[in-house]
């Protein structure tokens, strides 16, 4: 498990990432048995390719949930994911890695509470935005 | 919501939108999904997770949890029985049949287990006909979902949006 962040040693700007998510065939099919999202241009090459798709592409769904776990890790056992969300604004085709990263925008107290917003996404690696979203996460004090 | 002059539809289409659109504000029927931990363990798997409190109940249990936790965002999974309608891909709008997830937000309110049995209940809360430069016209709706354990705690909050064409 990854250390502790605490509230106290973020700043504004600092950047977190999971730097290389591979986005392999097999990957989607382990998605698509775990979400119940069964439609074939995720999986099936001919399929996607009949709709006019470069190749199989990645679930939305997996790329707003991997987001997710970037805050998760990021919280740790200690904090605690807020919300989050993404916009679905462009497709992301498969066997390549993707970058999801996020930003700290601004970090305030509320109610006791160390809060801090973070600018969310998902990055092809040349550097095409598909995801942009934001995310509010609560973190322990020292 | 005003009706805009400029959108390429036909009368019947905005009269489906406008039959939506009386939809808002009312919750629809409730939903039961189940929490295993076999599904709960494939989530983690598929997002990449590598805490062994997602995978290991003696982790998770050291760790002061008291079953598996469900990954955020994770909300379980609909029971399927093909007599009932649900989970067969049906409920398309004939007008509208192609559909895009455009965006989610996830709530996380309280821990969710392998174990739990949740129930939902969606409520649209905003239907729009927007232009599409793709696809001449566009419906965008805005949907919430409140979803509770069998304890009657609200463990998650959802909102998405779904775009009709």
């Amino acid at each position: 498990m990854a250390d502790q962040t605490y509230w106290d040693d973020v700043e504004e700007g600092a950047e977190i990432a999971l730097e290389n998510e591979e986005m392999e065939s097999q990957r989607l099919v382990v998605w698509a048995a775990a979400s119940g999202d069964f439609y074939q241009i995720h999986y099936d090459d001919g399929f996607a390719k009949n709709n006019r798709l470069p190749d199989i592409i990645v679930h939305g769904a997996l790329k707003g949930m991997l987001v997710g776990r970037l805050l998760d890790e990021w919280t740790g056992a200690d904090g605690r994911i807020v919300k989050w969300n993404v916009s679905y604004r462009g497709m992301d085709p498969a066997r390549q890695a993707l970058k999801i990263w996020g930003t700290v925008t601004k970090k305030y107290e509320e109610g006791g509470e160390g809060l801090i917003d973070l600018d969310v996404g998902v990055a092809q690696p040349d550097g095409t935005q598909t995801t942009p979203g934001t995310a509010t996460v609560a973190l322990p004090k020292k | 919501m005003a009706d805009r002059d400029d959108i390429d539809a036909t009368d019947e289409e905005k009269a489906r939108v406008k039959e939506m659109q009386a939809e808002v504000g009312k919750g629809g029927s409730p939903s039961t999904s189940e929490v295993t931990s076999t599904d709960t363990r494939l989530f983690a798997r598929a997002v990449g997770y590598g805490d062994p409190i997602y995978y290991d109940e003696a982790a998770a249990r050291a760790a002061g949890h008291r079953a598996l936790p469900a990954p955020p965002g994770y909300t379980g999974r609909p029971i399927f029985n093909p007599g009932s309608g649900r989970g067969g891909g049906g409920g398309r709008d004939p007008l509208f049949p192609s559909g895009l997830n455009g965006g989610t937000e996830v709530e996380p309110v309280a821990q969710i287990y392998a174990g739990d049995v949740l129930t939902s209940v969606s409520t649209l809360t905003s239907v729009e006909l927007l232009p599409s430069r793709a696809y001449k016209r566009i419906v965008v709706r805005q949907t919430e979902t409140v979803y509770t354990n069998q304890d009657g705690d609200v463990v998650a909050k959802t909102r998405g949006t779904g775009i009709s064409y």
